[in-house]
């Protein structure tokens, strides 16, 4: 996801004290694949949508504090995987009433998913798995990150994220074979 | 057998949708929404000259109460605090230290000073102790 040259383009504004030119540059090459992300953790687009806006915000009010030794990517995804673990811990009670069928029946009517069956299933099934199984899946999964990137993300060994990973895989496979 | 690894590598298509222009609608959003945050460049400004009124008028009370508690401690020292003349609205201004601290002749025949210790929650016994009663 990194982007070299971008992100150099970023902090020469940033040194030129044209925060936002960064900024907006910043948005416009970042801000899908951060939609996408939080979109695959937190499923429907409102939910996405208010993360993302507080998720840039956030990058807003922190940029200038970026120390630029590590890479921006990882500290944008670690902005957006904050958020939506804030999202998901104030939306717990109401998520965890709603059973995988509900779910699954919710988002078939969703007129933002255009998933097929399986893809209505696989989605349902990520959504089931706990806070940390369902992140890290998300990032090695459908992004490609190596376990040392997820593991500046998240923190943590990469021992443990390579088990949420493998017991997040046996879930999924679990689930959509049973359903 | 749905195998997850073998599955990856047929996934094509992006099942998520969203509004139509939705990024471009949300780029200039988020631009308008940072706008009219307040800039950090001018807090930095407003923040020392916080700092400078806050400490001018910290040391400006500072003056004046001291002047304030020195006039005080001089009006009492020249108050015969035996006398029924005692200069309670002095007393409000002072903490109860200040207040012990400059009744040194208090008798037993001096009821109000004592009711005004005893109303500040100075006891009795600590009453008679330190001064002569």
């Amino acid at each position: 996801m990194s982007n070299p040259t971008e992100d150099n383009q970023i902090k020469a504004y940033l040194l030129a004290g044209e925060d936002e030119k960064a900024f907006q540059f910043l948005v416009s090459t970042y801000q899908k694949k951060l939609y996408y992300q939080i979109r695959r953790i937190v499923t429907f687009h409102d939910d996405a949508d208010d993360i993302l806006q507080e998720v840039l915000i956030n990058i807003w009010k922190n940029i200038k504090n970026f120390k630029w030794e590590s890479a921006l990517n990882s500290w944008l995804y670690r902005i957006a995987t904050n958020e939506c673990l804030q999202h998901i811990r104030k939306n717990k009670k109401r998520l965890n009433q709603i059973s995988a069928d509900e779910y699954q029946n919710l988002l078939h009517a969703d007129v933002f998913f255009d998933g097929d069956e399986f893809e209505l299933k696989l989605q349902t099934a990520i959504a089931q798995l706990p806070d940390k199984q369902r992140i890290v899946f998300t990032y090695k999964y459908f992004e490609d990150l190596k376990y040392e990137e997820i593991q500046t993300i998240l923190g943590g060994s990469v021992g443990s994220l390579k088990a949420s990973y493998h017991h997040a895989v046996k879930k999924i496979e679990e689930f959509v074979n049973s359903n | 057998m749905f195998n997850l690894e073998n599955h990856k590598k047929k996934i094509s298509k992006n099942p998520f949708a969203t509004p139509e222009n939705y990024f471009e609608d949300n780029e200039k959003k988020a631009l308008q929404k940072i706008k009219s945050l307040p800039k950090e460049n001018s807090r930095k400004i407003f923040y020392p000259l916080i700092y400078i009124s806050g400490a001018a008028a910290a040391v400006f009370i500072l003056f004046f109460s001291i002047q304030n508690t020195t006039e005080i401690n001089q009006n009492l020292n020249s108050i015969n605090l035996t006398s029924s003349d005692i200069p309670y609205d002095y007393f409000d201004d002072l903490t109860i230290d200040e207040v012990s601290e400059n009744i040194t002749v208090l008798d037993s025949s001096n009821y109000e000073t004592i009711d005004y210790l005893v109303d500040e929650d100075i006891s009795l016994e600590l009453i008679a102790e330190n001064y002569s009663l």
